[in-house]
This record gives structure tokens, C-alpha cells and sequence, in this order.
């Protein structure tokens, strides 16, 4: 990956931001930087009007173009009038939501519903305070290794979520079986006993049931995971910057995300059974 | 210039008489016109670069744009157009959103019925409300995209953080505008899909229930909440992603486009500039 930035004998290189990627010119340093003369500026650029605006214009046009078809041959969804006595069965939330239904089925409402997409908004919004690296910027993926973090991110989580999601049907099998074994009879009989500061035994069980099916259990799984990935990849790629683990762990949600959706739009059913995408009881393209 | 001459008749001139005084109209009659539209589109069809570059520089639309770009930051190959389509998105669903205004009541007798009538009564109402949910949809998947490549590309890192970060506040935005334009159709789909989305929040560890509460204003989704969300989908919402926008905007020109106009500057140790001057031969490439 050798790039035209390795200086000659002589010559300071006063840069930052240099993208490796064998040909490409080096490319820029920050708006704030040195001017250069006209003559080089003009040497390298072009008018915006009209290269840039013809692109604009003709990218709107052929995507209204686009977007007035589809409306001339698919009609959005209306169904019956809003009745607030008759639950619909499966009642999904808007595509974009049904990540984080699909997460509910899973654990704590709390849990799914507030605390995960939150950290989630969170650890997106603070990236580029985690990398403060310089390479690869105005290229694809920065380098080739950068598109192998990617994909293998992508791979790794979508098989890994579909281990979990897979392991947990039915739904709540987790909870039954600790419930079970929390109760008389279960082989965790005395553990409610143990907890009375929470309460007689009913509520204990039901407090113990909920917070490690429920709380401990998700947490730990996801932790793990997301752990298990970086150790992963700092064995597979030698010498991982930061810059290329924000890139694994970027790629792994964004997976997440576009894995998660599908299973909410096309695999869940009926009081949200999983069905493969080909069963035609799962619910299909319900929520659009 | 009145001239005393015969009516009808032309004079031996070629200036006076109903001829002239036709040819004086026209004459006054192009200057006028000119004036209206010069006083529009001050510089005339852009064709010069000092034309090209004051079209851009004198007009408030295209004024966000730099002057000159260098080609491959312009490359449909690099960004895709995401973030403009984003925009461009916003733009049509406001004007297929306002459009709809005028048919749609936002109360619970009466939401469900204006729908339909748009839907099937109203000549290219469908049209209009197809065009605006498919639309709806399709700024959600492009803001998303468009996240992605902003990462991949490593166009987020600094200066460009907070530009990052208002980015992440633009996509809740998007997100929020289109549950709370789901609900007003008033159907099953859109009132269990609210009742869902927003048990979620309810469900938030301490201030869940009022936050609940504030969203809804009832304990169930009813008229209230369908006010409420109207009121946040039609102009609460998009004056709050306006002003982001504006500043994301900002952002982008002050800081810089990723593969923008300014370039590698390579000093001798002699304190030459080896950069400059070495491609300036001829003139400027247009």
C-alpha cells in the first residue's frame, strides 16, 4: 500500500488526513489549513455550476421520476378504521421500530426498549471522540483491511444474533425454565428463600425470574458478545488501530440493525412465533 | 419623443408616424422586459467562469454550494448523493405533506374518513399520498445509508465531530417524524403501531410514565394524542430538523467536504512550495 505521501529525502510533508490507496491523489488537509496559490486551486477544481448542480438536478429528476411510478402502481396500506377494542395480531411497529420489538421479545422492556437503543445513540454520537485517527478519510473503508474488518463484523454478527434469536424460541424459554426451577418442585427450590429481604416467596420468585432472565442474563449475552468480537478481531488483524475496531463495531451494529428488522418484518407471526421468511404465516411486509 | 406627424401615414424619415411609433413600442417594450427579468436573474445564463461562479455566489438556493469543486469529491461513486437525497426527500415530503393539509382533519371522527377520501376520491390524491409515504420510507433508508458512508468514508473525525453529532440528532429526528406521521391515518395499523412504539417509551426506568403521558395525554391513544402528533409532524418536528439541517449544513462548508477544495502542500525543507504553480499553465479549467 505504498502512496505517493512517503517524502523524498529533503522534503517536510506538512499533512494530515492521507488517504492510502495505491493512485489516489493525497487528499486534503482540513479546511483551516494553509491557503495554497490560485493557480493550484484552479489547476484542480471545477466550476460547480455545472458539474455539480447538473448532477444534483438530474439525481432529483430521475429519482421523482422514480418515486411518482412506484405511487402510480403501489398504493400505501390502509386498513380498517382504529378500533381500540380489537388487538390485531401480530401488532408490529413501524419497520424502522421492529429492531427494537424484536429485542423486547428477548429481554426487559426497559432493557429493549429505553436503555439499549440509548447507549446505542450514544456510542454512535460519541465515534469520533473514541477515533481520533487520520488515515483513509475521503476512502471507502480507508484501506483494504478496512474492508475486511467490515465484512467480517457483518458475518459475525448475523451469525451470532441468529444463534440467539434461534436459541430463544419459543419465546420467554429462558424465563419458563427459570421459572420452573425457581418454584416447588424446581431444582432451585430454596434460592427465593435466600432473597427474603425482596419479599415472601411469590415475589421473590417473580423479582429473581425478571431480573436474571430478564436484566442479567441479556446484559451479560450482549456484553459478551461485543467483547468476544474485539478480542477477535485484535487476533485476526495484527496491529488494530482504533480507527479499524470503530470499524468492526460500527459494522456489527449497523448488521444488527439491518438483521433485526428483517427478523421483525419478515419472520414473526402470530403472537410473534418465529416462522422462516418463506412461511406464509409470518406476518410479511406488515408495517409499511 | 412626440413628433407631429400624420396619422397613419410614414414618414419620409422612416421615424415618424404609426410605423415609428410601433418600432419605439417594441424597442420600449424589450428594455422593459429585460429590466423585469434582470432585476430577477441579475447575470444572464451562465456561461463564463466569472458567470458560472457569480450564478452560484448570487443565488440564495445555490449559495450553499463553493465555487469550484475538485472532481472527485464530486463523484457519484464516492457519496452516492445520500445526504442531498436526504434532503431533497425532505423537501418533496414537505410539499406532498402540505398538499395533504388541505384534505386531511386531524380529528378521530373525521382523520380516518379525509384519508380515504384522498386515497379514492380526490383526482391524484392517490398519487399525492403515495408518493408522500413512499417518500417517507425512503429518507429513513437514505439517512441511514448515508450514516454509513459518512463513517466509512471517515468523513466524521476532526474538525467534523460535531457535524457527526448533529448528523446522530438529525436521523432521531427523521426517525420521529415518521411515527408520528404513522399515526394519522387513524387505522389499526397506525394505532396499535403508536400504542406499541409508545409503551416502549413508557417503559423508560423513573420518568417513563409522564414521558408517556406527555407523548399520548391520555391513557390510551385517542384524540389527544392525534392532535398532539399532527402538531409535532407538521411543524414541530420540521422546524426543529430545519434548524439542525441549517447547522449541519454550515458545518459541512466551514469545515470542509471530506474530499474538498483544499489540498497537500508539500515544503521543501528550503521553505519552497513544491506544490504551487507546477499545473497553473493556461486557464482556468471550466
Amino acid at each position: 500500500m505504498a502512496t505517493e505521501s512517503r517524502p523524498a529525502p529533503g522534503v517536510t510533508i506538512r499533512e494530515r488526513n492521507v488517504a492510502e490507496q495505491k493512485g489516489a491523489p493525497v487528499l486534503t488537509t482540513s479546511a483551516r489549513s494553509r491557503p495554497v496559490s490560485p493557480a493550484a486551486v484552479e489547476a484542480d477544481t471545477v466550476q460547480v455550476w455545472p458539474h455539480l448542480v447538473v448532477i444534483e438536478f438530474l439525481g432529483a429528476v430521475v429519482f421523482t421520476i422514480n418515486l411518482i411510478l412506484l405511487s402510480t402502481l403501489v398504493n400505501s396500506p390502509l386498513e380498517e378504521l382504529a378500533n381500540g377494542d380489537v388487538t390485531p395480531n401480530p401488532s408490529k411497529a413501524p419497520w424502522y421500530f421492529l429492531n427494537l420489538q424484536e429485542l423486547l421479545l428477548h429481554m426487559n422492556s426497559a432493557l429493549a426498549g429505553v436503555i439499549v437503543p440509548t447507549v446505542a445513540l450514544i456510542g454512535l454520537a460519541a465515534i469520533p471522540y473514541f477515533d481520533k485517527g487520520t488515515r483513509g478519510l475521503g476512502v471507502w473503508f480507508y484501506n483494504e483491511r478496512g474492508r475486511r474488518i467490515t465484512a467480517f463484523s457483518m458475518i459475525y454478527t448475523t451469525v451470532v444474533l441468529g444463534f440467539l434469536i434461534g436459541f430463544d424460541v419459543p419465546q420467554g424459554r429462558l424465563k419458563d425454565a427459570l421459572s420452573t426451577s425457581l418454584k416447588k418442585g424446581g431444582f432451585l427450590e430454596g434460592v427465593p428463600g435466600m432473597f427474603s429481604f425482596l419479599g415472601d416467596v411469590p415475589t421473590a420468585t417473580g423479582i429473581l425470574v425478571e431480573g436474571i432472565a430478564g436484566w442479567i442474563i441479556p446484559t451479560v449475552i450482549m456484553i459478551a458478545f461485543m467483547i468476544l468480537l474485539v478480542v477477535i478481531l485484535k487476533r485476526m488483524f495484527k496491529g488494530l488501530t482504533t480507527s479499524e475496531l470503530v470499524i468492526g463495531l460500527f459494522s456489527a451494529f449497523v448488521a444488527t440493525f439491518v438483521v433485526l428488522t428483517f427478523v421483525g418484518t419478515f419472520m414473526r407471526g402470530g403472537g410473534m412465533t418465529l416462522y422462516m421468511p418463506w412461511d406464509p404465516r409470518a406476518a410479511g411486509v406488515v408495517g409499511h | 419623443m412626440a413628433r407631429a406627424t400624420s396619422p397613419g401615414g410614414t414618414g419620409a424619415a422612416g421615424s415618424g408616424g404609426m410605423r415609428g411609433r410601433l418600432l419605439r413600442a417594441r424597442v420600449t417594450g424589450q428594455e422593459t422586459l429585460r429590466d423585469i427579468t434582470g432585476s430577477i436573474i441579475r447575470n444572464g445564463w451562465p456561461t463564463s467562469v466569472r458567470g458560472r461562479s457569480l450564478a452560484i455566489m448570487n443565488s440564495v438556493f445555490l449559495h450553499l454550494h463553493p465555487i469550484r469543486t475538485r472532481p472527485d469529491a464530486i463523484k457519484m461513486t464516492y457519496t452516492f448523493g445520500l445526504g442531498g437525497l436526504s434532503f431533497f426527500l425532505f423537501l418533496l415530503l414537505t410539499l406532498t405533506g402540505v398538499l395533504l393539509m388541505f384534505y386531511y382533519i386531524p380529528a378521530v371522527p373525521t382523520a380516518y374518513q379525509t384519508i380515504k377520501d384522498i386515497q379514492e376520491i380526490q383526482p391524484f390524491g392517490y398519487l399525492l399520498r403515495n408518493m408522500h409515504r413512499w417518500a417517507a420510507h425512503a429518507m429513513v433508508i437514505m439517512v441511514f445509508l448515508h450514516m454509513c458512508r459518512v463513517f466509512y468514508t471517515g468523513s466524521f473525525r476532526a474538525p467534523r465531530q460535531f457535524n457527526w453529532v448533529v448528523g446522530i440528532v438529525l436521523l432521531v429526528l427523521t426517525f420521529l417524524l415518521s411515527f408520528t406521521g404513522y399515526l394519522l391515518p387513524w387505522d389499526q395499523l397506525a394505532i396499535w403501531a403508536i400504542t406499541v412504539g409508545t409503551n416502549m417509551v413508557g417503559s423508560t426506568p423513573f420518568l417513563g410514565e409522564t414521558i408517556r403521558f406527555l407523548l399520548v395525554g391520555d391513557y390510551t391513544v385517542s384524540q389527544n394524542a392525534l392532535l398532539r402528533f399532527y402538531t409535532l409532524h407538521v411543524i414541530g418536528l420540521p422546524l426543529l430538523l430545519s434548524v439542525f439541517l441549517a447547522v449541519h449544513f454550515w458545518r459541512i462548508r466551514k469545515d470542509g467536504f471530506s474530499r474538498g477544495l483544499t489540498f497537500t502542500t508539500r515544503i521543501s525543507d528550503s521553505g519552497e512550495n513544491l506544490s504551487a504553480g507546477a499545473r497553473s499553465a493556461g486557464r482556468a479549467r471550466e
